[in-house]
C-alpha cells in the first residue's frame, strides 16, 4: 500500500512538473503565405521552402531558448487577391499570429498589404515593390527594389561593358519583373545607352523562335534578359539556335542566379552577365552549409528564391526575439522590432540583413558570368 | 529575315493545329468546349519527359505518352462530360466542369515537378541545323513538320474514308438518328476523345522538345490560341482549324518580329473580334459544320 502511495505521489509530482514545463514554454506563431499555386509558384513555393528549413533549424538549435519554439503554417495565397484577402483578414482575427510571411508577388503583395494596414498586423512581403512599404508601417517588403539592385548591373553594363545599344527582353505579366526592366532601361539610357528594342514575353511562354530571329538579325551591343532563370535559359538557347553573334553579352537580373538557369541552358548560356543576391552552391560557410543542407533535405540545387526565403526566416526570428527580450511579444512589438533589424548573418548579398531607416531592406548584390558551367564572381 | 519568320511561324502553326485538331473535333462531335484540353497537352510532355529520363527509348517514351493522353482524354469524358450530357443541356455545366479537370491535371503536375520547369536531356533530339536558301531550319524543325502533315493527312483519311470516320461524321450530324441507325455513340464519343487526347499529348511532347522547356502551366497559352484557332477556322472545323493554325502561327511570328512583342495577343484577338463580325461562323464554318458532318 505504502509503494502504492509512494508511485502515485510520483506520478502526481511527475504530471505537476511536466504541466508547469510546458507552461513556461513559449511558443511564437507565424504564417508563411506564399504563392504554392497559380502564376508565382515559380517564387513563392522555393520562398516558402527555404523559409520552413530555416524555421526547423532554429528550433532545433534551440533559438528562442530552451523549450520556447516558432510555430509556423504555411498557406497559399494561390496568386490571387481574392483568397489572398480572405485569408489575411482571417489571420488577423486570430490573435497568437504574430505575423505572415508574404504573400508573395507584386499587386497580391499590395492586396495583402492594404489589409494589414488596415488591420494593425504585420506582413513581410516577399515582394520588392516599394508601394507595399509606402502603404503603411505594418507592410514590409524582403527583397531589395530595382533602385538597390539593377545599379549593379546597369553601371557594369554601361562602364565595364562599354555598351552602346542594348535589346530588352521582359517579362510582361508579372510586376515585379517589369520594374526591374524598367529601371534597367532607365539606368543605361541616362548612361547613354540606347535601347535598340523592347519586348515582353508572359510567364508561361516557351516559344521564343520568332523573337530570337528577330534579335539575331538586328545590331545591338548587349542583350538584356529578365525573366525566371529556367525561362531565360530557354530564351538564351533560341537565341543561340537563332544564329545570335556569340561575341554579344547577354545579361540578366537577379532571376538567373539559380541552378536551374546552368542545368537547362549547358553550354548556351557560357560566359551570360548576371546580378544575384545568392551565389549557386554558397560563397560563404554559412551559405554554402545552407546549399548542402537543402539539396541533402530537398534533393533541389537552392535557388535565389530558396535563399531569400530562408534569410527571411532568420530576419523574421531575430526580430521575435528581440521583441521577446524587450517584453513585447505582441504585432507591434514584432513590427518594431523587424523594422530595427541590421546585420543578421543571412545566405543572400553580402552575407548580413539590415533595414534602413526607410524600412527599404539591404543586403547587397555581385555580379556574376557563368563560367566553365559554374557561377563565378566578376571582379570589378 | 521575313522568309525566316514565315518558317518560324508554320512550325508553330504546325504544333497549334496538332493541339486544334483534338479540341475542334471533341466541339464539332459533342458540341462542348473541352477547357482540359490544355492540361492534356502537358501532360503529354510530362509522361513522355518522365519515361525518357527513366531510360525509356524516346519514340517509345513518345508513344506511351500518346497511349496515356488518349486515356486521360476518356477519362475527361466519362468525369466531366458523360454525367452531365445524361442529364441534357450540358453546355455550359460541362464547359465549368472541364475547367475543374483542367485544374485538377494542373495541380498534380506542379506537385509531381515540384514547380519546377523541366527540359529533354541533351542529346534527345540531335541538334542540327540546314541552311537553305537563306533559311535556317533544324532537323527537328523539319521532323515536326512532317510528322504534323502526316497525323493530319491520317486523320482526314480516317474522318473520311473509315467505317469509324463514317460513325463519327453521323453521330456530329445527329447524335440521336445515328443510334437510331445503329451507331454506338458512347463508343464514338469515347474515340474521339481518345484521339484529341492523343493528339494533344504528342503536341505537347513536340513543344516541350521544340523550345526544350515544359512546366505545368504550359497548355494554358496554347488552350487560349486553340480557342481563337477553332473560331476563327469555323468551330468543328478540321480544315478551318489547320488553316486557322498555321495563319495564327505566321501572325504570331510577324507580329513579334515587326511590331512590339506585347501587342501579339492584342492583334491575334482584334483578328478574332473582326473575324467574328464578319463570319460569325469562322472562315471555313457554316452555321451546321461539325467535324466534316454537318448537324442537323
Amino acid at each position: 500500500m505504502k509503494l502504492l502511495k509512494l508511485g502515485m505521489s510520483v506520478a502526481a509530482f511527475s504530471a505537476v512538473m511536466a504541466s508547469s514545463t510546458l507552461a513556461m514554454a513559449d511558443e511564437y506563431k507565424i504564417v508563411v503565405l506564399q504563392s504554392l499555386t497559380g502564376g508565382a509558384a515559380f517564387i513563392g513555393k522555393h520562398v516558402a521552402d527555404g523559409a520552413v528549413m530555416a524555421a526547423d533549424e532554429l528550433n532545433e538549435k534551440g533559438f528562442f531558448g530552451a523549450g520556447n519554439s516558432l510555430v509556423y503554417e504555411v498557406a497559399d495565397d494561390a496568386t490571387d487577391r481574392t483568397q489572398t484577402l480572405s485569408l489575411i483578414t482571417r489571420l488577423a482575427a486570430d490573435d497568437k499570429v504574430l505575423l505572415v510571411m508574404g504573400p508573395t508577388s507584386g499587386s497580391v503583395a499590395l492586396a495583402g498589404a492594404n489589409v494589414a494596414n488596415e488591420r494593425a498586423f504585420p506582413v513581410l512581403t516577399t515582394t520588392n515593390s516599394m508601394e507595399v512599404v509606402e502603404n503603411g508601417p505594418w507592410s514590409f517588403i524582403l527583397t531589395q527594389p530595382a533602385d538597390v539592385t539593377i545599379p549593379y548591373l546597369a553601371d557594369f553594363t554601361a562602364q565595364t561593358l562599354g555598351a552602346k545599344s542594348c535589346a530588352i527582353i521582359g517579362v510582361k505579366d508579372n510586376e515585379a519583373y517589369v520594374a526591374l526592366q524598367r529601371k534597367y532601361e532607365e539606368l543605361i539610357q541616362a548612361q547613354g545607352v540606347s535601347l535598340a528594342s523592347v519586348d515582353g514575353v508572359a510567364l508561361a511562354d516557351s516559344d521564343f523562335s520568332a523573337l530570337a530571329t528577330k534579335i539575331a538579325t538586328s545590331d545591338q551591343d548587349c542583350v538584356f534578359i529578365g525573366t525566371p532563370a529556367a525561362q531565360a535559359a530557354n530564351m538564351v538557347i533560341q537565341l543561340r539556335q537563332a544564329g545570335l553573334d556569340p561575341s554579344i553579352p547577354i545579361l540578366g537580373h537577379n532571376a538567373f542566379a539559380s541552378p536551374a538557369f546552368i542545368e537547362k541552358g549547358g553550354a548556351a548560356v557560357e560566359n551570360v552577365y548576371l546580378i544575384g543576391a545568392w551565389v549557386p552552391g554558397g560563397d560563404d560557410e554559412f551559405s554554402q552549409a545552407f546549399a548542402a543542407n537543402f539539396q541533402a533535405k530537398t534533393g533541389v540545387s537552392a535557388d535565389e528564391w530558396h535563399a531569400v526565403g530562408y534569410s527571411g526566416m532568420q530576419v523574421i526570428a531575430n526580430a521575435i526575439k528581440d521583441a521577446v527580450a524587450a517584453g513585447k511579444v505582441t504585432r507591434e512589438g514584432v513590427r518594431d522590432a523587424l523594422g530595427a533589424q541590421t546585420d543578421i548573418p543571412v545566405v543572400i548579398g553580402e552575407g548580413t540583413y539590415s533595414y534602413d531607416e526607410h524600412r527599404v531592406p539591404r543586403f547587397g548584390m555581385k555580379v556574376m558570368q557563368v563560367k566553365d558551367g559554374a557561377f563565378t564572381v566578376v571582379e570589378q | 529575315m521575313l522568309s525566316q519568320q514565315i518558317l518560324n511561324g508554320l512550325v508553330t502553326g504546325s504544333v497549334y493545329a496538332l493541339f486544334s485538331l483534338g479540341f475542334t473535333l471533341i466541339f464539332g462531335v459533342q458540341k462542348l468546349l473541352n477547357f482540359a484540353h490544355g492540361a492534356t497537352f502537358m501532360a503529354g510532355a510530362f509522361i513522355a519527359y518522365y519515361c525518357t529520363i527513366s531510360g525509356m527509348p524516346f519514340l517509345l517514351a513518345i508513344g506511351l505518352s500518346m497511349v496515356a493522353t488518349g486515356v486521360i482524354g476518356i477519362v475527361v469524358d466519362l468525369v466531366a462530360f458523360r454525367p452531365l450530357r445524361k442529364r441534357g443541356n450540358a453546355e455550359f455545366p460541362a464547359l465549368v466542369s472541364s475547367i475543374g479537370v483542367d485544374l485538377v491535371l494542373i495541380s498534380i503536375a506542379q506537385q509531381v515537378s515540384k514547380t519546377q520547369v523541366l527540359n529533354f536531356p541533351f542529346g534527345t533530339f540531335p541538334v542540327k541545323f540546314f541552311n537553305f536558301l537563306g533559311l535556317r531550319i533544324s532537323l527537328l524543325q523539319i521532323v515536326i513538320l512532317a510528322t504534323v502533315a502526316v497525323l493530319v493527312v491520317l486523320l482526314i483519311f480516317y474522318l473520311k474514308k473509315t467505317s469509324f470516320g463514317r460513325q463519327v461524321r453521323a453521330v456530329a450530324t445527329n447524335e440521336r438518328a445515328a443510334a437510331l441507325l445503329g451507331v454506338n455513340v458512347q463508343s464514338v464519343f469515347l474515340q474521339t476523345f481518345f484521339i484529341a487526347g492523343a493528339l494533344a499529348g504528342l503536341a505537347g511532347v513536340l513543344i516541350g522538345l521544340l523550345f526544350n522547356s515544359m512546366q505545368f502551366l504550359m497548355g494554358e497559352p496554347y488552350m487560349l490560341r486553340a480557342f481563337v484557332v477553332v473560331v476563327i477556322g469555323g468551330l468543328g472545323s478540321v480544315p478551318g482549324a489547320i488553316v486557322a493554325s498555321l495563319m495564327l502561327g505566321v501572325m504570331q511570328s510577324l507580329t513579334v518580329a515587326y511590331l512590339p512583342s506585347g501587342l501579339t495577343d492584342a492583334i491575334i484577338f482584334t483578328l478574332l473580334f473582326i473575324v467574328l463580325l464578319i463570319r460569325p461562323n469562322g472562315l471555313f464554318g457554316d452555321a451546321n459544320a461539325v467535324a466534316g458532318g454537318t448537324r442537323q
